[in-house]
């Protein structure tokens, strides 16, 4: 670097460089978004990009499945209806249910409808 | 000085290595030949007669395997295009000094590191699902009637994802070869009144020529055997729109259980890539001399 360069062109560099690399990173960025969703809000139209319900309940179960993470009462399972048998939890036809975080010892809601 | 001893043990000491390489990649490709020439099919319990050259007769003249052939071709080309020119374009851009190039520096490899699967199961489930992918949500949000990415340019589709993935080691080999330009080179340049445009194609291309030899060799290597997105995205579909060679073995030896065919097919695609890279060593190799 050896010559200084005007601070306007560099920002519009900076501008473009960025809009493209979060271009090129925004898959990575929407899986992250949508591992914190419920099944319910990961395909609802339009997608609720920041504000919806953050569950930690798949990234428990996608835990607890790979078997990193023996079950999720941490984080407090039966609240964000995760069950570890999780084929019993499927004939049971939940899909996945959110956690309200105001309320803490509520019954566990089924998703949201959308919208 | 290596004297008569030292190399016999030298011999001795990589004798395991040697042993080892030739188990996995001499043996597998010597029971593939053998198998590509005997009736060989799961389904047909008896005899496994030697049948000469019909399983390449078979495979060849299967309709499939010009379409194969032709989708293999476009993949390839399809993501070497994208890459060589995105990468020499984001490599540019990242030469540049921006605010936090480091972390843009790491946006832009970041799809590296995701696994072929993860990525194209991402692509396919939250970017292009015609309901609630990302592209349809925004789509419909200008009005547009949203596409159905892999119904209707399945192909495309899958270039786009390999393009994706192969995209930030483009850019990194581009950018690494851009760093080493002499910035005098450049200044002189442009103390003699050449315009940018001239600067990228008389001093920047130029200099970058055996890295992009590099990334277009290794590249093909790889996209000539694209599997993984295939099969979990379209599964070779609709009808074969998105089967290249790969999966065609794959199907004919897992679908249809027809061993002795696929592992012709197997020689052949290895037939293949090896016409492909002498081609390619021949147009583009010699840039590779010092």
């Amino acid at each position: 670097m050896a010559r200084a360069i005007p601070t306007q062109r560099r920002w519009l560099l900076s501008l473009l460089a960025w809009a493209v690399g979060l271009v090129i990173f925004f898959p990575i960025l929407w899986t992250v978004l949508t591992s914190f969703k419920t099944e319910g809000e990961a395909i609802s139209t339009p997608p609720h990009i920041l504000f919806f319900d953050w569950t930690l309940g798949k990234l428990c179960r996608g835990a607890a499945t790979l078997k990193l993470y023996p079950a999720c009462h941490e984080f407090g399972g039966d609240l964000i209806g995760f069950d570890p048998d999780w084929s019993a939890d499927r004939r049971a036809g939940g899909v996945g249910r959110s956690v309200r975080t105001d309320k803490t010892h509520q019954e566990t809601t089924d998703v949201d409808a959308v919208d | 000085m290596a004297t008569l001893h030292t190399r016999s043990v030298a011999r001795i000491m990589v004798a395991p290595s040697v042993a080892l390489l030739f188990l996995w990649m001499a043996v597998p490709l010597a029971m593939t030949l053998y198998f590509s020439f005997i009736r060989f099919n799961l389904l047909i319990p008896g005899p496994r007669s030697f049948i000469g050259f019909d399983n390449y007769y078979f495979f060849l003249t299967d309709p499939a395997f010009a379409t194969a052939l032709g989708n293999t071709l476009i993949i390839v080309g399809g993501v070497l295009l994208i890459t060589i020119v995105g990468g020499i374009l984001l490599a540019l851009l990242l030469d540049q000094p921006v605010f936090g190039q480091g972390i843009v520096r790491l946006l832009v490899i970041s799809p590296f590191f995701v696994l072929p699967t993860v990525a194209a199961l991402v692509w396919k489930n939250m970017m292009m699902n015609p309901v609630y992918g990302v592209f349809a949500q925004l789509a419909r949000g200008l009005g547009v009637a949203p596409l159905d990415w892999f119904a209707q340019v399945p192909l495309l589709s899958i270039t786009i994802i390999v393009a994706w993935q192969w995209l930030p080691f483009a850019t990194l080999i581009l950018l690494t070869a851009l760093q080493s330009l002499s910035e005098e080179q450049r200044e002189a340049a442009e103390m003699d009144g050449a315009a940018p445009l001239a600067i990228l194609f008389h001093i920047i291309l130029p200099h970058l020529a055996r890295a992009i030899t590099v990334v277009v060799l290794i590249e093909t290597i790889f996209l000539l055997s694209v599997f993984a997105e295939i099969l979990v995205t379209t599964n070779g579909g609709p009808g074969d729109a998105t089967t290249n060679i790969a999966f065609l073995v794959y199907a004919q030896a897992l679908l249809q259980f027809d061993v002795g065919g696929a592992s012709a097919g197997g020689i052949i695609a290895v037939i293949l890539a090896n016409i492909v890279a002498v081609f390619l060593m021949r147009m583009i190799g010699r840039n590779l001399e010092a």
